[in-house]
């Protein structure tokens, strides 16, 4: 069964610290078994009320009653707090794992390349909880079975009959929670979808704030917006009454059992057996009984959820299989103590004589037959009309995307896993529209290596921005913001290429690198790379880059 | 590279001391229907609530007493009656808060929209579109679920230990001030309680967000890092990221529990304290055993509610910052409006000595500008980027106010006439056509009702667009998908769209602005006779990208650095070889009219 599959999942990534999930785990599986013991003791302190009255031992019961919350408190806080640290360490995890399997240079740990970054981040909030909360419903129905068994047993002891007939509303709860929870999807499914039109129409109009202003549409637009939010109001009432109903009928169910239980030992020819403290012990134990039905139904909830995340999840990752689950794959990562990320093994250089591009093909990105040859020290342009596939065919040399056909030749050697092998010492890649990440400036270049300041000064002075960089208060410390904003769009080029040259790769890989530069710091750029003896491929159609060039690819003809 | 980044965004918001609360009782006012019903509910619920340990009191005594099946059994029926009332009840209670809670929200909503759309450019400019909608939606429903769930859930307890009082008043008039001490000493641990997680709750907040914010960046800089061989650098950022969202949440929920722990110790207290006082009284025979029962019961009814108060607290923390945020929103001055209208017929647009800065401190926009355009005539913008063309547009559309000088159109000052005329009678056509999600009539007659289906027809037929209106399945109640382009709509397309806007309003003056997207010949004829139909009879201030539209233009201003260089008929300044516009008219450069 696919359920129990799920839960040997659920367990792996409670396994990831599993010292601090399962002790926790044991100190929730107490409080749930608790309440037991007040039970007992307000039966036991209301028994002696009505048999012997105020006696010593009563009042010894009723202090009994209030220092065993007192320990509890202090163990729950203890456990929950233990647990509460297994639990973000299991998500922790997850979200590694599908980083991991995101920004991997090749190899059988990557996942397919998402291209919606901002939509793949909802998969790091809410899925990984889906999961984790599926792992929390296992304990809470462990918790919950342990209670049952036990208070079933002690109630049954004092009236059998009752306890029978105090359950059935139970079985009746399961079913009921069973249907609210697939009512309850359907409904939430369509409160969302309300939800959605309303931001969505709302962005909408915000974002045209000024369309909406110069047509005078301001009074129909908010028309619109109350039509919009009443639909939603009426489908998120129903989602929450749906909800919240699961939560109060298991409230109320707890009188009505209660109210059974007392009617069948009244009529029962027992009745004599259940006196005011039955009464008492009955009520708080039927009164805490009740979320057993409640948690069951959440198992089953939890594990479509479960199954709904995980697949979503999945699709950032490399294929699972029989022997490997990507998503729950221990790894070391400074979660909760564990050790740093290792760095991959570097591989050794192997120095560039010759590339060649042999009938590269992608269809589907326009590449088709494409031949070239590269020699080292030769600065190949790859040049064409927008839309002639320029940056596809050097995303499919790296291997960001894959070829349908053909082979890319390292020293007439074809390169296997290219996505692996096109990395540093072999190669450096500056893609068109770079990424920088929001820390300082010289800690972008560096990207974890340890590299010299000479090195650092050298790469900038190549990429032309050092005369940039001495003019930043701060030099190389500046932080350049979110995904380098404080950066113009030329600088944050030449940052990327610097990052680029600093690594002193055999190859290096440009896709329009100077589209946002003025032709001087162009020319100076490609005379430095030039002066330098790079070996570059790159993408281009500005004219000091084909000036430079020792080989032009256009459009598929060669030249040379 | 682990690091933590300061989170700043909403620094000046939190130090805000606009209270929300006299806003919410303002918003609740025009519900006043809905109030009534939740509050029926309520006190519904309520009763319920108190019947049922008074009910198990009545049984233990009789019980007691030895009396018989007939005695107890109407007990025991009375009981499993009102559990079943409750299960009802408490489903309408829910039904009753959250549907009050919407119709509240919902109002703010739309007056939060209002005031954003009514702001001003700067206002827009400074707070992204994303910030805003999170505002006026996600600061919104924060407050919905605080009032159907938490204020709710508040309202509940009280009403049944004020009704416990009462009750208990009757029962045993020593008990009921006992009872109420308990219920006191549980409300002020409540409220000394209310911001114990906060803290922690807001910076696991701040730590989600930033995991959140580190995340996006890698995966878009997935490319950069692959193939830089550095992939596990994210990975380490990423693990760092969520450490920190480990810590701060484990210290949430230690907080969380204490709370919860310390509460329940004290509702294990009030229980004995009704017990032990309940047991004094029963030895001096002044109550029963029941009655003791019935003081033990009632601090269990309010003793779950109140747990599933201490569990939300962080919500309620949440809500507050999200109210703050929302006051400080409505705390904006609203525009004042003037009462002048323009005369009828056809209007002249004269700019007398224009001057435009657009913050305090900065350079001047446009200086000294004065331009006159007689009624139904055409004046064509040219100038570089930057020149301050569309900022003359911005002045026309009342979207910036003037710095100094003026602007009249009709010889009446623009500032005096009232948005409602003054849009009715001044149109534009922006350069970037904005689509909206709704069907094909919403983005023509942009929702206004009482704009007939024939006149949208007709306004698509006049740009060109009937063929297109028939091949749609749903006409013009098809839905238009705003995401990437549109369904079923090429760029060009969309600019037919947009222009039909116009042809439903019948506008005297309009500011074309003209698109700089590429359109395929076709479409891009059909667009320049649709906009040569609209623009007939009317005074037109053009900015020009395609040198053949300044052909059709009748005057033409040349702008340099925010200043009219050149300005007179299109005749005159050819005739002129000495002219500018002649010089960049021979030259042919598209340079000016980027």
């Amino acid at each position: 069964m696919r359920m129990w599959s799920d839960i040997g999942r659920g367990v792996r990534v409670a396994n990831y610290r599993g010292k601090h999930f399962w002790l926790g785990s044991l100190a929730w599986l107490g409080l749930f078994a608790f309440p037991i013991l007040p039970g007992l003791l307000t039966g036991a302190a209301f028994r002696e009320l009505q048999r012997h009255g105020s006696t010593g031992r009563f009042y010894l019961l009723a202090i009994a009653l209030v220092i065993s919350q007192g320990f509890l408190t202090v163990g729950h806080i203890f456990g929950a707090t233990v647990y509460a640290r297994g639990y973000e360490a299991g998500l922790g995890l997850l979200q590694i794992n599908m980083v991991h399997a995101q920004v991997v240079s090749g190899g059988p740990d990557a996942g397919p390349r998402t291209r919606a970054p901002s939509e793949a981040v909802s998969r790091f909030r809410d899925d990984p909880r889906d999961i984790m909360l599926f792992v929390d419903t296992l304990v809470d129905v462990a918790g919950s079975g342990l209670f049952g068994a036990v208070a079933i047993t002690v109630m049954f002891r004092i009236n059998a009959l009752a306890t029978i007939v105090g359950v059935l509303p139970m079985v009746a709860l399961t079913f009921f929670n069973h249907w609210a929870g697939h009512r309850s999807r359907r409904a939430r499914a369509i409160a969302r979808q309300s939800t959605s039109e309303v931001t969505g129409f709302l962005g909408a109009a915000l974002g045209a704030a000024t369309t909406v202003k110069v047509f005078g549409a301001g009074p129909a637009v908010l028309g619109r917006l109350d039509q919009l939010s009443d639909h939603r109001a009426k489908a998120n009432v129903k989602d929450q009454v749906i909800t919240e109903s699961m939560f109060t009928v298991a409230d109320t169910v707890a009188d009505l059992c209660l109210g059974l239980a007392l009617l069948v030992a009244v009529l029962g020819a027992r009745a004599g057996r259940l006196d005011a403290g039955g009464v008492a012990l009955f009520a708080s134990y039927l009164g805490n009984l009740v979320w057993l039905p409640r948690r069951l139904a959440m198992l089953f909830v939890g594990h479509r959820r479960f199954e709904v995340s995980a697949g979503r999840m999945e699709k950032l990752l490399p294929t699972r299989t029989a022997s490997s689950d990507p998503l729950m794959t221990h790894r070391v990562a400074p979660i909760l103590g564990g050790g740093p990320v290792a760095r991959p093994a570097v591989a050794v250089r192997n120095p560039l004589d010759r590339l060649q591009l042999v009938g590269i093909s992608n269809l589907e990105r326009g590449l088709n037959d494409v031949n070239l040859v590269l020699k080292r020290g030769q600065i190949a342009i790859v040049t064409g009309p927008v839309g002639s596939g320029k940056s596809s065919l050097l995303q499919a040399v790296l291997g960001l995307i894959p070829i349908d056909s053909g082979q890319v030749r390292w020293n007439d050697q074809a390169v296997a896993d290219r996505a692996a092998f096109f990395i540093p010492p072999h190669c450096a890649f500056v893609p068109q529209t770079p990424t920088l990440f929001a820390e300082s400036l010289v800690e972008n270049l560096r990207l974890g290596e340890d590299i010299d300041a000479d090195d650092l000064v050298s790469a900038l002075r190549q990429s032309a921005f050092d005369d940039d960089v001495a003019r930043f208060p701060e030099g190389l410390a500046t932080r350049i913001g979110s995904r380098g904003i404080r950066l113009s769009g030329g600088q944050l080029q030449r940052a990327a290429a610097a990052r680029a040259f600093v690594r002193h790769t055999e190859l290096v890989v440009l896709d329009d690198l100077t589209s946002a530069l003025d032709v001087e710091t162009e020319l100076l750029l490609w005379e430095r790379l030039r002066a330098n003896g790079v070996t570059v491929l790159a993408a281009s159609t500005r004219p000091a880059a084909l000036a430079q060039a020792d080989v032009i690819l256009d459009l598929g003809r060669t030249y040379d | 590279m682990g690091r933590l980044r300061v989170i700043v965004a909403d620094k000046t918001d939190a130090m805000s001391t606009v209270s929300p609360w006299p806003l919410l009782a303002r918003l609740a006012r025009p519900h006043r229907r809905a109030t009534f019903g939740f509050a029926a509910a309520l006190t519904a619920s309520t009763t319920v609530a108190l019947a049922s340990p008074v009910l198990l009191g009545l049984f233990v005594d009789r019980l007691k007493s030895g009396k018989g099946v007939s005695a107890l059994l109407p007990i025991g029926i009375a009981y499993v009656v009102g559990g079943l009332a409750a299960t009802v009840i408490n489903v309408l209670v829910t039904w009753r808060s959250t549907t009050l809670a919407w119709k509240i929200t919902n109002t703010l909503r739309t007056d939060l929209a209002r005031r954003v759309l009514d702001a001003d450019r700067a206002f827009l400019r400074d707070h992204p579109t994303g910030e805003l909608v999170s505002r006026i939606d996600g600061d919104v429903s924060a407050l919905t679920d605080m009032l159907a769930m938490f204020v709710a859930r508040v309202l509940s307890v009280v009403f049944v230990a004020l009704g416990g009082v009462i009750v208990l008043a009757f029962l045993a008039p020593i008990l009921a001030p006992v009872f109420l001490f308990n219920m006191l000493v549980l409300a002020w641990f409540m409220w000394a309680n209310r911001s114990a997680v906060l803290a922690e709750a807001e910076a696991a907040r701040d730590a989600e967000g930033e995991l959140l914010s580190v995340v996006e960046e890698r995966l878009s800089g997935a490319d950069d890092l692959a193939t830089l061989g550095a992939g596990h650098v994210a990975v380490a950022d990423v693990a760092d990221a969520a450490q920190l969202m480990l810590l701060t949440g484990s210290a949430t929920m230690h907080e969380q529990v204490k709370v919860i722990g310390k509460l329940r110790t004290l509702v294990a207290a009030s229980q004995v304290a009704m017990m032990v006082v309940g047991a004094l009284l029963l030895s001096r025979g002044s109550i029963t055993l029941g009655t003791v029962f019935v003081g033990f019961r009632m601090v269990a009814a309010v003793s779950g509610p109140i747990e599933g108060i201490g569990w939300r607290l962080r919500e309620l923390a949440g809500a507050g910052g999200s109210a703050r945020r929302i006051a400080t929103l409505i705390a904006r001055p609203v525009a004042e409006v003037g009462e002048r209208s323009f005369p009828a017929g056809g209007l002249d647009v004269h700019l007398d000595t224009v001057g435009l800065t657009y913050d305090d401190g900065d350079a001047e926009v446009l200086s000294d500008v004065s331009l006159r355009v007689a009624a139904g005539r055409r004046l064509g913008l040219v100038g570089r980027t930057g020149s301050g063309k569309t900022s003359i547009a911005r002045l026309l559309l009342r979207i910036v106010p003037v710095t100094s000088g003026e602007v009249r159109i009709g010889n009446v000052p623009c500032d005096n006439v009232p948005e409602i005329e003054f849009r009715s009678r001044i149109a534009a056509v922006p350069q970037e056509v904005q689509l909206f999600p709704g069907t094909v009539r919403d983005n023509v007659a942009l929702f206004d009702d009482d704009v007939s289906d024939a006149d949208v027809e007709k306004a698509l037929d006049e740009v060109g667009l009937y063929d297109w209106l028939q091949a749609q399945t749903n006409g013009l109640q098809t839905q238009i998908a705003t995401t990437d382009g549109g369904a079923g709509l090429s760029a060009g397309e969309a600019q037919l769209l947009a222009l039909a806007r116009l042809f439903c309003r019948q506008p005297s003056v309009i500011v074309l602005d003209e698109a700089t997207s590429r359109i395929d010949p076709e479409t891009q004829a059909q667009l320049e006779a649709a906009t040569e139909r609209l623009l007939i009879g009317r005074t037109a201030v053009i900015i020009a990208h395609r040198l053949a539209t300044l052909d059709r233009c009748d005057d033409i201003a040349v702008l340099d650095a925010g200043r009219v260089i050149e300005f007179g008929s299109r005749s005159d300044l050819l005739a002129d070889p000495s002219s500018a516009f002649a010089r960049l008219t021979r030259a042919g450069s598209e340079e000016w009219i980027a």
